[in-house]
């Protein structure tokens, strides 16, 4: 199954659970969603999440100047970016739990 | 880590080039760090054993899906059809005939009339679930039409009653049916579909006859073969006779008799302006012998389901201009009521 298209519904989601636990610059949460298990993530699309976010309020940003080359741009989560996650928690779990139920009917039934 | 490389800023550069249609502070946005951001995936040696000189081509895919994907993870709208694109090659386009055709009728499809004909129709969708369960009772009626009064409400076993029963019980089912359109299995789908196509044909058949049908049924309902009318005029046949006296007076009971002293006789009359079925009634003579050449023909209201109050109470004497006669008494107008020729019904 191709999870390009599955990720492109809950990548807002997944970003933001990941700079919950620690900040993070654009390719270092990249890398913390492929750690996770999440490899078709696309870069792209993981930067562009991010700056999204942040324009809407549900991150904040901050510069760390590097000591090799230029600055990092961290983004960390905020209060509206918490309320964000737990409301989209909360409807990822009730979707999880009823296209499991679907899933365990048709294996019964077959 | 490292500062940006030439492999970088090219990289870089093509993508600012796909993202030209922004406007300028979107793109900066967009752009602020990317270069940063580009030099560490450069930079990085990747789980997947792609090393430090795997290009960035390989490891982003093009500058222009790279761009795409930007955008529509920004929440960027897609780029713009007419602007130029330096990198990706647009897709040919093909000059054939069937391409032409799809185009054209993407135009039609998507043209402001054709859009707003479809919500039209789709609002008429309930109308024509009425329409339909009307015309499935109607259609099986019209079919096998045996009354003057299939139309507009069908007979259904005898019965007009039964018949906007049965319309208003099709009608709900239909309705239904409708509203459920879109759970409906395939195979029952297909059957409604079906039904509307028969139901559509049979009435574009029926629909053009139904006047012939009508009019045969009045023949046979009114229990004469094929009428020969007796008596012919060139404006067309003859049913009743209205005699008047000289001086105008309507009379009535006159019997009438040919040159060799035949009884004249009329067909009856078969077509009433108000429609309503009527019957003549003869005078008897005293042996109980209807008495059939007695004029004017007085008819009565045959027994029918449909509404009496409808009917001609009594079909209305024409009104004729009498000529004046050189008698000494003044003419009277032949509306004047009351008849002065006693009945003949004795005669004979």
């Amino acid at each position: 199954m191709d999870t390009s298209q599955l990720l492109r519904g809950v990548l807002d989601m997944a970003v933001l659970a990941v700079v919950q636990d620690a900040d993070g610059y654009g390719y270092d949460v990249v890398r913390r969603l492929r750690t996770a298990g999440l490899d078709d993530v696309g870069d792209a699309s993981v930067y562009g999440t991010l700056r999204r976010l942040y324009q809407n309020g549900a991150l904040t940003s901050y510069v760390v100047p590097s000591e090799e080359g230029p600055h990092r741009k961290y983004y960390a989560i905020n209060e509206n970016g918490r309320s964000l996650l737990e409301e989209s928690t909360k409807t990822w779990r009730t979707f999880e739990e009823a296209v499991g139920r679907v899933l365990d009917r048709e294996r019964q039934a077959a | 880590m490292r500062t940006t490389t030439p492999e970088v800023d090219a990289y870089l550069a093509a993508v600012r080039d796909e993202l030209s249609d922004l406007p300028e502070t979107d793109r900066a946005e967009l752009l602020d760090d990317l270069a940063h951001h580009l030099a560490e995936v450069a930079d990085t040696r990747d789980e997947d054993e792609l090393d430090e000189s795997t290009p960035l081509r390989v490891r982003l895919g093009s500058p222009a899906d790279y761009a795409s994907e930007l955008r529509a993870a920004a929440g960027l709208p897609p780029r713009t059809a007419g602007a130029s694109r330096a990198d990706a090659t647009t897709p040919p386009r093909s000059g054939s005939l069937w391409a032409s055709a799809r185009a054209f009728a993407t135009t039609v499809w998507t043209h402001p009339l054709a859009v707003s004909a479809r919500a039209f129709a789709r609002e008429l969708t309930p109308a024509w679930w009425l329409a339909r369960g009307f015309l499935a009772v109607s259609v099986a009626a019209w079919w096998t039409i045996d009354a003057y009064e299939d139309f507009p409400i069908p007979t259904v076993f005898g019965s007009q009653v039964f018949g906007a029963m049965s319309i208003a019980a099709a009608m709900a089912v239909s309705v239904w049916l409708g509203r459920r359109d879109a759970h409906l299995s395939v195979r029952v789908r297909a059957l409604v579909r079906a039904a509307e196509v028969a139901i559509v044909g049979a009435t574009l058949v029926l629909l053009p006859q139904i006047d012939d049908r009508l009019r045969r049924v009045a023949w046979i309902s009114d229990g004469s073969s094929q009428p020969m009318y007796a008596l012919q005029t060139p404006n067309g046949p003859v049913t009743n006779i209205y005699p008047y006296a000289a001086d105008g007076t309507p009379l009535d009971g006159v019997l009438l008799f040919d040159q060799d002293g035949r009884p004249l006789r009329t067909e009856p009359q078969q077509w009433w302006a108000d429609g309503c079925p009527r019957e003549a009634i003869h005078p008897r003579a005293v042996d109980g012998v209807p008495v059939d050449f007695s004029y004017p023909h007085d008819y009565q209201l045959l027994p029918q389901p449909r509404d009496v109050r409808a009917c001609f109470a009594d079909p209305p004497r024409p009104s004729v201009p009498v000529p004046t006669a050189g008698a000494p008494t003044t003419t009277t107008p032949p509306a004047a009521p009351g008849t002065t020729a006693p009945p003949a019904a004795t005669a004979g």
